[in-house]
């Protein structure tokens, strides 16, 4: 675990704000953090510790061929997306929290480009999604995942 | 089936409490379900709203406007669970940070020793609105990763994560420490009765050697001027007020008394079998179960001069 390099911490945040509208003002007063398997942490600004960090903050992207945004990312800020979100209906939130692929209808995609999306319902942030070929695929982590009483 | 108390459990505690049967009682009853609503998520208003919607009864614990309990439990996960505005953590677990409010909102760097899982770092973090520092440690490098998704769950960005042994910590200083520490578990009883078929006073006293070191490095951490707490949930005197004693003992630390308005706790122990305290231990809470229904919990705050 390390700070982020400037030219992955620019890359995130310019993708965040391009494709969601997250303003990079969010993340002032905190820093990225670069951990294995390109795993892009917010955290904290590198403290002076004399102990190594394991892990910091938040884990909010996976960086690899492309940017992979978290359902944790988007649980805390999925308030401030305004590109790229999708309202999910109440069966499509209890299929979709259970792990399952989700058939949105025209109307819920008509202004969204394929590629991650953020999936809210109820004025709830639900977490990420991938919109392909006209579904949303379940790209929740499978310990996440949940058969909710209601929703 | 409950498991049925060992006599020399009844024998120790017994004479502790004010009512001996209310108390092994409470042992035996299952816990509330509780949880406490994450500020860094959401609000108080929007919660109850939310689950009066869906017809789920909620009920507030007095002496934490956060906490609260299900009157019957959900058929199963919340949305809201799922998505981390609510955490479920049991109602005395919440505690140790409440005590230390004011303290948190000034401090500049927090330290809690013994952090996994990871539910009282998540709600100091939100006492602290996700600013300025918290270090979690964890000596055990397996329970790191129930700690991070906890993070991840409640949303939590002003907290770094080490994993080390704090007997062996390097020099460092705190505004604020909290030792939850690893203890005989003899409060979460109701949660897990089959600890009480491996209950054993060597247990204890194993845990209590343990203490006894983790407190001085723990103080030792602790800026003048700044605050630890000392938390275990166990009843044993050895692992509570023998700690403290031993702290007091080898440093110039000094008890500060704890006022937690709408709970019900009595104060620590003068003296156990045939073992004294120092008589600063007054100062302590100890949160029995039949009181609150809640588990059963030790607090000290202690403040380094």
């Amino acid at each position: 675990m390390k700070p982020c390099p400037t030219e992955y911490s620019t890359r995130v945040t310019g993708y965040l704000e391009e494709r969601f509208g997250l303003p990079r003002e969010l993340f002032d007063g905190y820093a990225l953090w670069l951990g294995s398997g390109g795993r892009i942490y917010l955290g904290p600004l590198p403290p002076s510790l004399p102990v190594e960090i394991a892990t910091c903050g938040l884990m909010i992207a996976r960086v690899q061929r492309t940017i992979k945004p978290s359902t944790a990312l988007f649980q805390l800020l999925g308030y401030h997306v305004t590109r790229a979100r999708i309202e999910l209906t109440d069966a499509q939130t209890k299929a979709y929290v259970a792990g399952e692929d989700v058939a949105p209808s025209p109307e819920q995609i008509a202004d969204v480009r394929i590629g991650y999306v953020c999936l809210t319902h109820d004025g709830i942030a639900i977490g990420c999604g991938l919109l392909k070929n006209g579904m949303i695929e379940n790209v929740l982590p499978k310990a996440v995942r949940l058969k909710l009483s209601y929703v | 089936m409950t498991t049925p108390i060992p006599k020399i459990f009844r024998d120790r505690y017994g004479p502790l409490v004010d009512d001996p049967d209310a108390f092994f009682d409470a042992c035996q009853t299952e816990p509330l379900r509780s949880f406490r609503i994450n500020r860094l998520k959401t609000t108080r208003d929007n919660i109850i709203d939310r689950f009066a919607k869906h017809g789920l009864n909620i009920c507030q614990a007095p002496w934490y406007h956060n906490a609260f309990w299900f009157e019957k439990w959900p058929d199963g996960p919340t949305l809201e669970q799922f998505a981390g505005l609510i955490q479920m953590q049991e109602l005395a677990s919440m505690l140790p940070p409440l005590v230390i409010y004011k303290e948190l909102s000034l401090a500049k760097r927090v330290f809690d020793t013994c952090a996994a899982p990871g539910s009282k770092t998540t709600q100091m973090a939100a006492m602290m609105n996700n600013q300025q520092l918290i270090v979690a440690n964890d000596k055990n490098f397996r329970r790191i990763a129930a700690l991070r998704f906890n993070l991840d769950k409640a949303g939590v960005i002003n907290t770094v994560v080490t994993n080390e042994d704090l007997r062996q910590y390097p020099s460092a200083e705190f505004d604020v420490v909290l030792l939850d520490a690893p203890c005989s578990a003899e409060g979460t009883v109701r949660k897990n009765p089959t600890l009480l078929n491996r209950w054993s006073l060597r247990r204890i006293h194993s845990c209590a050697t343990t203490q006894r070191q983790l407190i001085l490095s723990a103080y030792d951490l602790l800026k003048p001027n700044g605050v630890l707490v000392y938390s275990t949930c166990t009843f044993a005197p050895e692992e509570n007020e023998g700690v403290l004693t031993h702290l007091l003992t080898n440093r110039n630390a000094e008890i500060e008394p704890i006022d937690l308005p709408g709970l019900k706790y009595s104060t620590g122990l003068p003296s156990f079998q045939n073992t004294q305290y120092n008589t600063s231990i007054k100062r302590v809470i100890r949160v029995w179960p039949h009181r609150n229904n809640t588990d059963g919990f030790f607090i000290a705050k202690v403040r380094k001069p």
